[in-house]
């Protein structure tokens, strides 16, 4: 599992990772968005999930790691929620579909489908902190609502990410081989 | 290459010790913000540390700029729903402005009357609502699963203070938590953190409105003789010396017999524009001590003094005896 991130070169795993955080980053800040309707808040925040799931397959894991971890801390930091929920999701996230472990497939519909996964992860992994962890009552329609708003979201992410994968990275490295 | 098979090596070790420790340092980072109970009066589930407020203060320009549009769509959807019954909400409004003029009338009388007995009394009560407001732009709601606040544009440097009211245009929105120099924190009445004191104008019953992190906060702490009923609207007390008593906050839905919950005035609406009421509430005799002058006339001078004056007071209670 580990092999596939052996024979990139140092430099361009780092780029990727970078690149990657960077929009992140910035799914971070637009999460922060929010419509209203009849009462009903649909939030934008779990959208940022799937900067995470479409993350390049050869990042440097470490960098990636850290940079998910630290961002995790600034969305709950934005959200003004506990220190940790997102960071704790993120991080296990990562290390459970690592880029190198999910489908190669570059398939919208493959991707979209499991991303409906991680997003039942997510919110499984949001009822388990408030009811283990934070011991706290948490708004149940809120994680369907963001859910929802994710999933419709989550073409366009994957439009944007397929679009920034051609243009600003190389998409083969040296060895011919798909980033 | 990513490194030779010696940093390989070390990487393969380094990777799981490095993600097992984020892991256990952000579910320590939730254990310390971990909640006593539904009732506890921590507040630590909700940011508001200084290094909040400064992210705030970075990102509230760019969102208020990304809101816009969003906030514009909203707009324009609700007055497209609104078009259809015009003609239905402006007989109500009809009706509705005849009923006004009819209270304000009596509020008026009543304002006479009440200074009428301020006179005589030589008191002057006034009301708490403060006539300053501060209008300022809500940039995000954040309503995530465990925290329900706000992020303002308005921060200290506009006259935005921790504490301060923050008013919807139908009714009470939340109260500021937190202020950094451009943007504040609000701190919705649906958070679990939320506590106000309210009461009803109808019976002046009191009560406690806890937020839940749903939809509907609670009443509680109410008394077993206390008059709530379905429909009565709330109001703040100002029992809690925090917020000016009479801000409108809702309406009660009964549960149960015991179980009260509040239907919020601000529930459905969009909300763009707030005012923050910049309210100073009565501080505690320890926190606004009084300065005196010359406070050698108050107290006994010398030991010789001192004991004099005991004495003083011995002979009196003994003469009482």
């Amino acid at each position: 599992m580990l092999a596939a991130y052996d024979y990139i070169p140092a430099a361009d795993a780092r780029r990727l990772a970078f690149f990657s955080l960077m929009a992140l980053l910035i799914t971070c800040v637009l999460s922060q968005l929010s419509i209203k309707t009849s009462g009903r808040v649909w939030s934008f925040s779990f959208v940022p999930t799937a900067v995470i799931l479409l993350w390049p397959t050869r990042s440097s894991p470490l960098l990636s790691l850290l940079g998910i971890f630290l961002l995790g801390l600034l969305h709950d930091a934005l959200g003004s929620g506990p220190y940790g929920v997102w960071a704790l999701l993120w991080t296990s996230m990562f290390l459970i579909i690592r880029p190198d472990l999910r489908l190669r497939s570059r398939n919208l519909f493959v991707q979209w489908g499991q991303y409906v996964l991680v997003i039942l992860a997510i919110g499984a992994g949001h009822i388990l902190i408030g009811k283990f962890i934070l011991s706290q009552a948490m708004a149940w329609d809120n994680i369907v609502l963001s859910s929802v708003m994710a999933l419709a979201i989550f073409p366009l992410v994957w439009i944007v990410r397929e679009l920034a994968g051609q243009s600003l990275v190389n998409r083969y490295d040296n060895f011919g081989r798909e980033v | 290459m990513y490194g030779s098979s010696h940093s390989r090596g070390g990487f393969r070790f380094a990777f799981p010790v490095i993600a097992s420790l984020l892991i256990l340092i952000a579910t320590l980072g939730l254990l310390s913000s971990r909640k006593g109970g539904e009732d506890s009066d921590s507040t630590q589930a909700l940011k508001t540390d200084k290094s909040s407020s400064r992210i705030a203060d970075m990102i509230v320009m760019p969102l208020t700029l990304l809101n816009l549009p969003l906030r514009g769509s909203e707009h324009a959807l609700l007055k497209i729903k609104n078009r259809s019954n015009l003609e239905v909400e402006n007989e109500a409004l009809k009706l509705r402005i005849l009923e006004l003029s009819d209270a304000e009338m009596r509020a008026n009388a009543l304002a006479i009357k009440i200074k009428r007995f301020e006179d005589l009394l030589a008191v002057d009560i006034g009301i708490d609502i403060p006539e300053k407001k501060i209008a300022a732009r809500v940039v995000t709601e954040s309503n995530g699963p465990f925290a329900h606040s706000a992020l303002l544009n308005s921060g200290a440097n506009h006259g935005t203070g921790v504490g301060h009211a923050v008013m919807a245009e139908t009714g009470l929105f939340g109260h500021v938590v937190a202020v950094g120099k451009r943007s504040a924190r609000v701190l919705m009445l649906q958070d679990i953190n939320s506590r106000i004191a309210v009461m009803s104008p109808r019976s002046e019953a009191r009560a406690i409105m806890i937020g839940t992190n749903a939809r509907y906060p609670k009443l509680s702490f109410v008394a077993s003789n206390a008059d709530w009923q379905d429909g009565d609207t709330v109001v703040t007390s100002g029992d809690e010396g925090v917020l000016p008593r009479g801000l409108a906050v809702g309406v009660v839905r009964r549960r149960s017999p015991s179980l009260f919950d509040v239907k919020l005035l601000v529930d459905t609406e969009s909300v763009d524009w707030v005012w923050v009421l910049p309210y100073s509430p009565i501080k505690a005799p320890e926190d606004d001590p009084v300065v005196i002058e010359d406070e050698a006339a108050l107290v006994p001078a010398t030991k010789t003094e001192a004991k004099n004056a005991t004495d003083t007071v011995q002979v009196s209670s003994e003469t009482q005896e």
